[in-house]
């Protein structure tokens, strides 16, 4: 089983995570931006954290086998601060990088009017970019919310199938379905999907634009969800080929209208063009086991 | 060092450079967004929109022929008559020139700039050659800024297009510094690996050179080694030496071939044994060292 989480944040978890992810299959996965649980307070903050997603984390990522991509955005929640709304200015130097994938996580959180400010601006900034969105839909009053993103995408342009409007379940699949976006289901225990009813939506939809993803984070949450989803599909008579298809190359196809996928890089190095370094060769390549953390700090 | 050692060689990208990925996807045609009036990201002449100008610049995607040296070429152009583009420019160099390793064979740029380290060398001497010294500082040290790991290695790469001297010097040490704080063994080595670290005091330069003992950059990465090596480096090497085998660890070939390079202090015991040899000799006596 290959696996490719679309949406993971890996800043709030450990390498024992990455180990494990490596183990159960993963080989890729994007971060979107998001709230750190903490509130921050000024634009630099977020800077600091693009950079984490786009340089260090993407760094250990890679010495576990796994490559790492990012989406950039300023994250709904945070969007009703305005001391953190200057952000929106210097996203075009983080969204013009390889690896940055998608403009994400965007969309609602309380439907503010402020909310939907920020969430026009950066539907703008993906069209003028060339890069898909990663839309979350709120926890509080999601069907009202799920339906005014699906107009702002519709009145933003942007061809619907280059938007993933995460976080459904029963009650919005068939609402956002009929947007012709891709459909994003986070398989969280205790709020959000659980593979079981993951898999009877995918016995009655489908499996064309759906992706799964983990969506694990500094909540109660699992890395390993987006296997576990695999697993109870395969019990419930999909084939692997079905399993292949939800999760690696339906978010694969979505994130390669970016442009910006690095996968091809995360075939084995077997070639002489490193010689003279014994070090950092196969460090990405999936033959060899995960290496340790740098020793230092 | 002079703009043509680290600049790509005119015409020649060599065997080994890939061309660019697929054409990043075409802008929506007809289709012109609204902003929502957060203004402009780049503080010199940006206009925030970074897609339509940047669009109409003939292609340099690899999908019409053209080659590697044109892609250049017609980007050093658009930076040339358009430096506030540099901010997004220079972040999707790999995309629209190509990637691969330079002349060390390096894809990593660990032992030498990669290919797309050159071509960010040659965006950033146009901007030189463009906008004034002083502006030109300030877009170097945010071209590093909101770098992503490649972007800032090939800073890095470019600090002798600063040239050299108080202002220069300040610069540039301050973004090696930075690059030597982190853990990241691509910026490491990029730090030492150029002439613009002479600009390093040497407490600083030590400790980054004995930094790459403990993120396994090799010492062949570090820039002029054996000029600079001194005692006080050799000392700390013997230290990190000792501390190895202390806990019973491999003492790593680098660290006993640093111990070697640096000239033994006179006071240091072991070099007054009249053998000559050094604290890396091997001991003469019998003893267990």
């Amino acid at each position: 089983m290959r696996i490719f989480d679309p949406h993971v944040h890996m800043t709030s978890r450990t390498t024992d995570d990455y180990r494990r992810m490596y183990e159960a299959g993963v080989r890729a996965l994007v971060e979107p931006a998001f709230w750190l649980g903490q509130p921050r307070t000024n634009p630099g903050s977020f800077h600091d954290y693009f950079d984490g997603l786009v340089g260090w984390e993407r760094f250990r990522a890679s010495r576990y086998g796994i490559r790492h991509h990012c989406a950039i955005a300023l994250n709904p929640k945070e969007a009703n601060d305005p001391r953190c709304t200057e952000v929106l200015r210097t996203l075009p130097r983080y969204l013009a990088k390889d690896g940055v994938v998608a403009v994400g996580e965007v969309g609602f959180d309380a439907l503010t009017a402020e909310e939907e400010k920020a969430f026009r601006h950066q539907l703008a900034l993906a069209a003028e970019h060339g890069l898909p969105v990663l839309v979350h839909t709120p926890h509080r009053d999601k069907a009202a919310g799920t339906r005014r993103t699906l107009e702002l995408v519709a009145e933003s342009g942007l061809p619907p199938e280059r938007v993933l409007v995460d976080h459904l379940n029963e009650t919005t699949v068939d609402l956002v379905d009929g947007s012709g976006c891709t459909l994003g289901f986070s398989i969280y225990p205790d709020t959000k999907m659980d593979p079981v009813r993951m898999v009877r939506i995918l016995q009655e939809r489908g499996l064309e634009r759906v992706v799964v993803n983990s969506a694990a984070d500094w909540g109660h949450s699992d890395p390993l969800s987006t296997a576990h989803t695999g697993e109870q599909m395969l019990r419930a008579g999909f084939t692997e080929d079905d399993v292949d298809r939800v999760l690696w190359r339906n978010p694969v196809e979505f994130f390669a209208r970016s442009g910006r996928l690095l996968l091809e890089e995360a075939v084995p190095d077997t070639g002489g063009a490193f010689a003279g370094n014994s070090v950092l060769r196969g460090r990405h390549a999936e033959p060899d086991p995960p290496a340790t953390e740098p020793r230092e700090d | 060092m002079t703009d043509h050692d680290i600049l790509p060689p005119a015409g020649r990208p060599g065997p080994n450079v890939p061309l660019a990925r697929p054409a990043d996807r075409a802008p929506e045609r007809g289709h012109q967004p609204a902003r929502a009036g957060y203004g402009s990201p780049f503080p010199h002449g940006g206009n925030g929109s970074g897609g339509a100008a940047e669009r109409s610049v003939p292609s340099m995607n690899g999908t019409d022929g053209t080659g590697v040296t044109d892609r250049l070429t017609a980007l050093v152009e658009r930076v040339r008559r358009d430096p506030g583009a540099v901010g997004w420019l220079f972040p999707a160099v790999s995309r629209r020139v190509g990637r691969g390793p330079g002349p060390s064979g390096d894809p990593e740029g660990v032992l030498g700039p990669t290919f797309q380290d050159g071509a960010r060398a040659a965006v950033v001497a146009a901007l030189r050659d463009t906008v004034g010294p002083e502006r030109f500082a300030e877009e170097v040290e945010a071209l590093y800024r909101f770098g992503d790991a490649e972007e800032k290695r090939a800073v890095l790469r470019s600090l002798p297009l600063l040239g050299r001297g108080g202002d220069a010097d300040r610069l540039a040490a301050g973004l090696i510094a930075d690059a030597l704080r982190g853990n990241d063994p691509r910026l490491i080595a990029a730090a030492l690996g150029t002439p613009a670290a002479a600009a390093l005091d040497d407490h600083a330069w030590r400790h980054g050179v004995l930094k790459c003992l403990f993120s396994d950059v090799p010492l062949a990465a570090v820039h002029g080694l054996a000029e600079r090596a001194d005692a006080e480096l050799g000392r700390m090497a013997a230290g990190y030496a000792a501390e190895r085998e202390a806990a019973g660890r491999e003492v790593p070939a680098d660290a006993r071939r640093l111990i070697a390079l640096s000239p033994h202090p006179a006071d240091s015991p072991g070099t007054d044994d009249g053998t000559g040899a050094g604290p890396s000799a091997p001991p003469t006596t019998g003893q267990e060292a």
